[in-house]
């Protein structure tokens, strides 16, 4: 299915400071990384009358595509006589909040009147109407933002069920009790919340609705704290009534008089509120970025008074920078904050108030404590990494149920399948299974979970974008490879290539085994006397940290490592097919370093996959394009199931299974050229077994195997090549 | 490049059949034919209105054509469709059958009566026969015309400009006051089966929910004085007459607000050639309650609870229900709605009239 | 709930739960209206019927009256009245043959009416009846009976005429004198009785014709609305097929409609790409004609530059000759020889100019390799007068090796060289005559012959065929001057040429010199641009003339 995603937001423009805008923008530089990521927006820039000022078409920003469209219906006073209407009514009826009691009490408007509510209050865009409703099959999901706007409104009723994603950023206001907007929301495959305080008012005012908490992203990067001199409580923001500033102002005056100390309110932000002339409060104006985070840092505590918060993104910040927070009790997705995170506590009154703040004099370290459970708790939840994870996970799930509706893509799955099976005996004479082990998932893991936390890996120094990508288009196999690798017992077991991890990770959490790991990263650092190195995995989905120290050799020349018999399993996956010279010197190391009734385990791409095949007819050539990485960067000699077999069986090795199977859809060739190949291929032989995108493949190594001498097949190798006689140099046996 | 001319007696702003007339013109100039309206009254400029009596100076190809829109007795138009040289269609708006006004009005009823004379308009074997309806081609076919040179093209309207001017906010105040509204909207014609409505709604008012209102939006004439009087004594004899409001002819504005403060529209008449307001309604998404007549049940579909059995306790119960079920009546509202996208815009009726003209080779 | 949420309502089903509900309340709803009548409240709900149902009648009503409506007819068609209509009089007096016109029942009934002033009781009715049709009574005993009876008398009703035939009646009844009585009054009355006998028959048949006059038009009326009836359905059927049919031919319609269309956009694609391919084409053509000109630049600047290097080398030679003896023989020689090739550079402008492109000479050329490829594989082909080489490329890629090209033109030679063909710089004589006999295999020369002065050319046959091979074969290529083009003007494009030769004088020169199996191959006629007038042998003769073929050649074999 198509890659791209497009998010839907009412305008989108660097000079807006709106939340919506905000949360659309970052989403949209979050999913950049996965996807060909869209903005559907309207050439507004200004709320109050949605002007058409920005220009119409299509922009690139920051690897985003930005797409414009008139705006037909703009804001006039007309709208703000609806809306004092609308104010009236609601009032009228005893205003809102009746969500909490399960039963809303809707706004007694016909649609006709609500959804002239909704248009007048612009922006309405009857282009960008028609781009949705002709153009929706081009995107993997579409997500709309704010619930609030005809974009997301009119765009919801336009969009298929299957491809729309709803992310209201709900707040309990008047219009939010129009019941239009509950008929809109029921029109999503799913609903993206910022909070979990937000999921429960949509769901006490649109009932259970299918969605999960996606929430933003904040910095997360620790910071070096600034040097202060007396010890500070911090708040950031706009210093304003309407946040609670007045109050904070009284509590914290009163409890200095009646508690003296060194203790000071530092504040910074835009100033709306005279601030009280006392020498423990000050006003540091605007702050930078990194001035901000610094302070926040070096603060003893961090405050925020205010009742009505919908993120509260400073707090977030504040509790990523490792520092405890004292919130008002006001503000329902504060206390969630505060009581899931125990990074601090709630305030109510005074009282509350004071005695947080003397318990805080009183035991620092506590509250260091409760500080470090803040950071985990946002990092866990709000680092960009993780948001991605759930971001994408959401429109991985429209895209699955949309396939699993669409019959067309359903055929095209079992087409999939129908490759990978066993190689026929009359091709062969080894005993095959028939088909691929069907894919055995841990137990509490979902192949979904799975993915997600396969793309959450993060190795040190390696692109995250690339990775991501790696791992989802590589999930199903390694999936197929975990399957090989026997279970019950406690192997020992060597990774040859395991940079960048995924397998490793899999081993780790789903085997237990003893784990050595090799890479190689190319000539220099082989000869190079750095023999053994170490990299940093990151689970941003656990927040576990997994360090993988590996020996670093070159497997077609080096002797390996490892004392004889050492091994009861060697991981040999997408290695043979990178090797330039020698791969029977790999296969003898590895029968080497087995213990007898040891396994190989090889996977490696299949040439005559079907693709391979229909491109060759195609008069396409196959072959590896070169690679930046150098001659290890590419496939330099890839193999068919036939080719393995002969090889490894001419090695000695008892193979015990091997067959070919899809692990993703991405194919060069067109569905149709692929149907056709597979026809053609049907003529010419009696099954189409063997035309799988890769080949998995476990051996058996017996004594009979370990005796057996290296052989280089004609076939594999010219007569003239005259194999390096090796030296095999034995390390010292580890463990 | 034939010429085109748009016929019709009397044309107003704001009737149905000059709501096509002007619809037809719009879609034949973007269509970049040349295309005149010709009347013999009229009451406004743009687009700009031709004298009836000037069509023979317009129309002189045999390739030209002439589009007739039949809505009433007119031996002129008539005439013109037997004698001009080009090549001719109609388009038929229904005509009222003349028994309704028996007993109102002798004019209206001669005028149908004459206005009725189908097998002449058949007998002029035009090109093309366009009618607003299903029901409307068949009293066509019936009257002899050639089943293929016979198309149902609905007429065009003005739901568009409904959807972008600014509603009568009076009408607003006056009515959005959290009683539940019942908006008919028609002519207070006899053949509009008010009376049918007002018994319905006497059950629904007295049995189901006093805080309810009945909306009759509609000119009255005084030419049916007799008929509306009649139905104002029901309105006292059912003890309505703080429920039930005639409006009057209405501005389009007032229209739009009527249209957003109704909760329900029901409707009872007793002869529809393709009737317009529910066609609003639909755009509207209100959702309709109507008695089963002529073209009515051919409009609405399945977009609407239609009931062939003219029972006033089924239309009440009806309206009962979708206004106790607030999700039921936006699903039957978003229905009708999308009945009114996939048949009834604008754009897709110009396709069908194109279509029309193009399978006649015009 | 129907379907809450859904965009989708099972109206049917909506409509099946409403119906039960309407049920249900309908029946307390008319109870309410009785009891609201009841109470007196509002008793005009029912007191007034719905209006509209009124409004139908009316309707109805003057339907039926001005003649439509086939509904009323019905209704009112004519009742049947055989017997008239009673009236009891005020005064209660009557004559009796006010109640003898009737009969029967309603006799007996409105005797009762008149005499009782009251309907009959139910007993007294039937025995009346009774005695009636027994005929024991007559009307008059019936009469007489009642008006006799006290009820009567009470009721004080008079009936004229009575008394006297009732009187007489009693006699009858007498014992004895009664049978005579009546034999004799029977006797008196004969008369009355046959008239009163005819009054009845005549009446009788009068009520027969009534019923007639009735059931006629009824009958008439039923056939009439039936056949009414029959029309009516066979319209309809009628329009529903036509209907039928309508809906079919468009369906059909639209299915044409489509595949056309498809048809429309598979064409329009197909031109796309050919008009694509073209575009390329020309392109491809530009890039390789432009690249032939800057070439064929290099070559004439090259062939310049040797030139000049050739002058140059000559003057110093000389000048270092020259003094201070004066020039001799040989040193005239020279300088004429180097005077030659000072052309030579021109003779390659004019070759690239007129000769034609590499490609095409040799696609030409190729036109020999079968001759070649006959001779017996032994000993050297040896092209006369090579020129830039193409036949030499020609036979390499044929694979045969031993090619040899000789000319006098140093740049071609340089030329041939740079393809790495063997080539000589000599005079074709020359080199033929130091050629050993029977050495050669083949022995060719295009665009030569016609370079030679005529005795040359004889020697140069003479040698060639000496020095080839039994088998071998002798190939000359020249400007066929039977094309009058040629002959009288392309021939002298190049100045260097002599005489035209004649394709007979050459066959003749072969023939006579003693080559075998001579034949002549007429080439590269100009086609294109022949009138199209096959008939006109007019035309004929003249496209053989002007367009006819350009070159010819001349082969002969050594037998």
């Amino acid at each position: 299915m198509t890659r791209r995603v497009a998010i839907v937001v009412q305008r989108c423009h660097p000079h807006i400071v709106g939340g919506s805008e905000a949360l659309a923008w970052q989403w949209a530089t979050l999913l950049r990384e996965t996807y060909e990521t869209e903005v559907l927006t309207t050439r507004a820039l200004d709320y109050s009358t949605w002007a058409n000022v920005l220009p119409a078409g299509v922009e690139e920003r920051e690897g985003v595509r930005v797409r414009r469209f008139d705006v037909t219906t703009g804001r006039s006073h007309y709208w703000g006589r609806l809306y004092a209407r609308l104010l009236k009514d609601f009032q009228a009826q005893g205003g809102g909040g009746a969500h909490k009691l399960g039963r809303p009490r809707f706004l007694p408007w016909s649609a006709a009147l609500q959804e002239e509510f909704i248009r007048q209050q612009g922006p309405y865009s009857a282009p960008m109407l028609d781009y949705l409703r002709t153009h929706q099959d081009e995107y993997r999901a579409i997500i709309f933002v704010t619930y609030l706007y005809p974009t997301a409104y009119f765009g919801l009723r336009e969009t298929h069920a299957h491809t729309a994603l709803f992310a209201p950023t709900l707040h309990d206001e008047p219009p939010a009790y129009l019941a239009a907007y509950r008929h809109a929301a029921r029109r999503a495959s799913e609903l993206l919340w910022l909070t979990d305080a937000e999921r429960r008012l949509g769901e006490g005012l649109w009932g259970e609705l299918p969605g999960r908490v996606v929430s933003m992203a904040v910095e997360t990067r620790p910071r070096v704290p600034v040097e202060e001199a007396a010890p500070y409580v911090l708040y950031c923001g706009r210093i304003d009534p309407n946040k609670g500033c007045a109050r904070l102002f009284e509590h914290f005056a009163r409890f200095k008089d009646e508690h003296p100390s060194d203790l000071r309110l530092v504040l910074i932000g835009e100033q709306s509120l005279p601030i009280p002339a006392r020498p423990d409060v000050e006003y540091r104006g605007f702050a930078t970025h990194e001035e901000k985070f610094a302070l926040m840092a070096g603060a003893l505590l961090f405050v925020m008074p205010s009742d009505n918060e919908s993120f509260s993104i400073v707090t977030m910040e504040a509790m990523a920078q490792s520092t405890p927070v004292l919130s008002s009790g006001g503000s329902e997705v504060l206390v969630d904050h505060v009581l899931h995170s125990g990074a601090g506590r709630v305030y109510r009154d005074y009282e509350t108030f004071a005695a947080s703040l003397t318990e805080l004099l009183a035991d620092r370290d506590a509250w260091r404590e409760r500080g470090a459970r803040g950071r985990v708790y946002t990092v866990a939840r709000y680092s960009a990494e993780h948001v991605r994870a759930r971001l994408v996970a959401a429109v991985e799930a429209t895209a699955e149920r949309r396939a699993a509706t669409t019959t067309e893509t359903s055929t095209t799955h079992t087409n999939m399948t129908g490759t990978s099976a066993l190689i026929s005996k009359t091709q062969t004479t080894t005993a095959r299974e028939a088909t691929p082990p069907t894919l055995v998932l841990p137990a509490g893991w979902s192949e979904n979970s799975l993915r997600e936390l396969l793309m959450s890996v993060q190795v040190e120094g390696g692109r995250a974008d690339e990775l991501r990508n790696y791992a989802a288009s590589d999930f199903r196999r390694f999936l197929y490879t975990l399957a090989l690798v026997p279970a019950e017992t406690h192997p020992d077991i060597l990774e040859l290539g395991a940079n960048p991890y995924f397998f490793t990770v899999l081993l780790r959490k789903f085997r237990d085994a003893r784990l050595e790991l090799a890479n190689f990263f190319g000539g220099d650092e082989a000869k190079g006397d750095e023999q053994r190195g170490s990299q940093d995995v990151f689970l941003h989905l656990t927040g576990e940290t997994l360090t993988c120290v590996y020996q670093h050799f070159n497997m077609e020349q080096d002797a390996f490592p490892y004392a004889d018999d050492s091994f009861d399993v060697v991981l040999f996956c997408e290695i043979i097919e990178h090797l330039l010279a020698d791969p029977v010197h790999a296969l003898s190391e590895i029968k080497r370093v087995l213990r007898p009734s040891g396994h190989l385990i090889l996977t490696t791409p299949n040439a005559a996959r079907l693709d391979n095949v229909a491109r060759l007819l195609a008069g396409e050539n196959i072959y590896d394009p070169y690679s930046g990485f150098g001659p290890y960067g590419r496939h330099n000699r890839e193999y068919t199931t036939r080719d393995l077999q002969r090889l490894l069986e001419a090695n000695g090795l008892r193979i015990e299974t091997l067959y070919t199977a899809d692990v993703n859809d991405t194919h060069a060739s067109t569905p149709e050229a692929l149907d056709a190949t597979r026809r053609l291929v049907a003529k010419t032989r009696t099954d189409l077994a063997d035309l799988g995108q890769y080949i998995f493949c476990r051996a058996l190594v017996d004594e009979q195997t370990k005796l057996a001498p290296p052989v280089r097949p004609a076939w594999l190798y010219h007569t003239s090549h005259k194999p390096r006689p090796h030296i095999t140099l034995t390390p010292p046996p580890k463990r | 490049m034939p010429r085109i001319a748009l016929l019709t007696t009397n044309i107003t702003t704001g009737d149905a059949v000059s709501n096509d007339v002007v619809g037809m013109y719009r879609a034949l100039e973007r269509r970049g034919a040349t295309a005149r309206i010709f009347a013999s009254n009229w009451s406004f400029e743009d687009p700009q209105v031709w004298p009836a009596v000037e069509i023979a100076d317009f129309l002189r190809s045999p390739e030209d054509l002439l589009v007739y829109h039949y809505s009433m007795g007119w031996e002129y138009g008539l005439e013109l469709l037997r004698e001009l040289p080009c090549r001719t269609s109609v388009k038929y708006h229904n005509v009222t059958p003349p028994e309704f006004f028996i007993g109102y009005s002798e004019a209206h009823e001669k005028s149908c009566r004459e206005g009725r004379r189908l097998e002449e308009l058949a007998r002029a074997d035009c090109d093309l026969y366009m009618s607003a309806s299903e029901y409307s081609s068949w009293e066509l076919l019936l009257a002899g015309t050639e089943r293929e040179r016979t198309f149902v093209v609905p007429p065009f309207h003005h739901i568009d400009r409904l959807n972008s001017i600014e509603p009568d906010e009076t009408v607003l105040d006056a009515f959005q006051d959290g009683r539940t509204n019942l908006l008919m909207v028609g002519r207070v014609f006899p053949n509009k089966g008010h009376a049918a409505l007002i018994e319905a709604f006497a059950i629904y008012h007295h049995h189901y929910n006093s805080e309810s209102r009945l909306l009759l939006v509609g000119k009255e004439e005084d030419s049916l004085a007799g008929y509306s009087k009649e139905l104002r004594e029901l309105v006292a004899a059912r003890g309505l007459q703080k429920a039930v409001v005639f409006t009057g002819g209405v501005s389009d504005e007032a229209l739009k607000a009527y249209y957003l403060v109704a909760n329900v529209f029901v409707f009872a008449s007793e002869h529809e050639g393709f009737c317009v307001p529910l066609v609003e309604a639909m755009a509207m998404k209100l959702p309709i309650v109507t008695y089963s007549s002529t073209a009515i049940p051919g409009t609405v579909g399945k977009a609407g609870l239609v009931w062939k059995e003219r029972d006033p306790v089924l239309l009440a119960e009806s309206v009962e229900r979708l206004t106790k079920d607030a999700a039921l009546a936006e699903a039957l509202g978003r229905a009708g709605w999308q009945r009114y996208t996939e048949h009834f815009t604008n754009e897709r009726i110009e396709e069908r009239f194109l279509a029309a003209l193009a399978a006649c080779g015009l | 709930m129907t379907a809450t949420d859904a965009p989708e309502i099972d109206i049917e089903r909506l409509k099946a739960e409403i119906r039960e509900a309407a049920r249900r309340r309908s029946s307390e709803i008319t109870n309410a209206h009785a009891t609201r009548a009841a109470q007196g409240d509002g008793s005009a709900v029912v007191a007034l019927p719905p209006l509209s149902k009124t409004r139908r009648e009316t309707r109805q009503a003057h339907a039926s009256a001005d003649g439509g409506g086939g509904s009323a007819r019905q209704t009112d068609a004519p009742q049947l009245v055989l017997q008239a209509d009673f009236r009891p009089a005020e005064d209660g007096r009557y004559h009796v043959n006010d109640l003898l016109q009737y009969h029967d029942k309603l006799f007996v009934r409105n005797a009762y009416r008149a005499l009782l002033k009251r309907e009959p009781d139910e007993e007294g009715f039937r025995q009346q009846l009774e005695l009636l049709r027994s005929g024991r009574f007559d009307k008059i005993d019936v009469l007489a009976a009642l008006a006799a009876s006290p009820e009567a008398r009470s009721k004080r009703v008079r009936v004229e005429g009575l008394e006297h035939p009732a009187r007489i009646r009693k006699l009858g009844r007498l014992p004895y004198v009664g049978y005579l009585f009546r034999l004799l009054f029977a006797l008196v009355r004969l008369p009355a009785l046959v008239r009163e006998q005819q009054q009845f028959t005549a009446y009788v048949t009068a009520q027969h014709q009534q019923f007639a006059d009735f059931i006629n038009p009824v009958l008439l009326d039923i056939s009439q609305s039936r056949r009414h009836l029959e029309t009516l359905i066979s319209d309809a059927r009628q329009h529903l097929e036509t209907l039928i049919a309508h809906q079919s031919a468009a369906q059909e319609q639209l299915r044409r409609q489509q595949s056309a269309d498809r048809e429309a956009w598979a064409t329009q694609l197909t031109e796309m790409l050919a008009h694509v391919q073209r575009q390329q084409e020309s392109l491809v053509q530009l890039v390789e004609e432009r690249v032939h000109q800057f070439a064929q630049r290099l070559q004439q600047t090259r062939a310049e530059l040797t030139a000049q290097e050739g002058r140059l080398s000559m003057l110093l030679e000389e000048a270092r000759r020259r003094l201070p003896e004066p020039l001799d023989e040989r040193q005239l020689q020279t300088f004429a020889d180097e005077a030659d090739f000072a052309r030579d550079a021109l003779y390659l402008a004019l070759e690239d100019a007129f000769r034609g492109t590499r490609g095409e000479i040799k696609e030409r050329l190729k036109t020999y390799l079968p001759f070649v490829k006959r001779t017996p594989p032994a000993g050297a082909l040896v092209d006369l007068g090579c020129g830039r080489g193409e036949w030499l490329e020609v036979l390499k890629h044929a694979g045969f090796d031993a090619a040899v090209g000789v000319d006098r033109n140093r740049i071609m030679l340089e030329q041939c060289r740079e393809r790495g063909f063997e080539v000589l710089e000599s005079d074709a004589l020359t080199y033929l005559q130091s050629a050993p006999d029977a050495s050669l295999r083949a022995v060719t020369g295009f665009h030569f012959a016609e370079h030679l002065p005529f005795p040359v050319l004889v020697k140069v046959v003479d040698e060639a065929l000496r020095a080839l091979a039994p088998g071998g074969v002798l190939i000359f290529e020249t400007p066929n001057p039977e094309n009058m083009v040629v002959g009288s003007c392309n021939f002298y494009l190049d100045p260097d040429h002599r005489n035209p030769l004649p394709p007979p004088t050459l066959r003749f020169l072969f023939e006579s010199r003693g080559l075998a199996r001579v034949e002549i191959l007429r080439l590269n006629a100009n086609d294109g641009a022949r009138v199209r007038d096959e008939r006109s042998d007019l035309a004929l003769r003249f496209n053989d003339f002007m367009y006819g073929p350009l070159d010819y050649a001349v082969v002969g074999w050594k037998v």
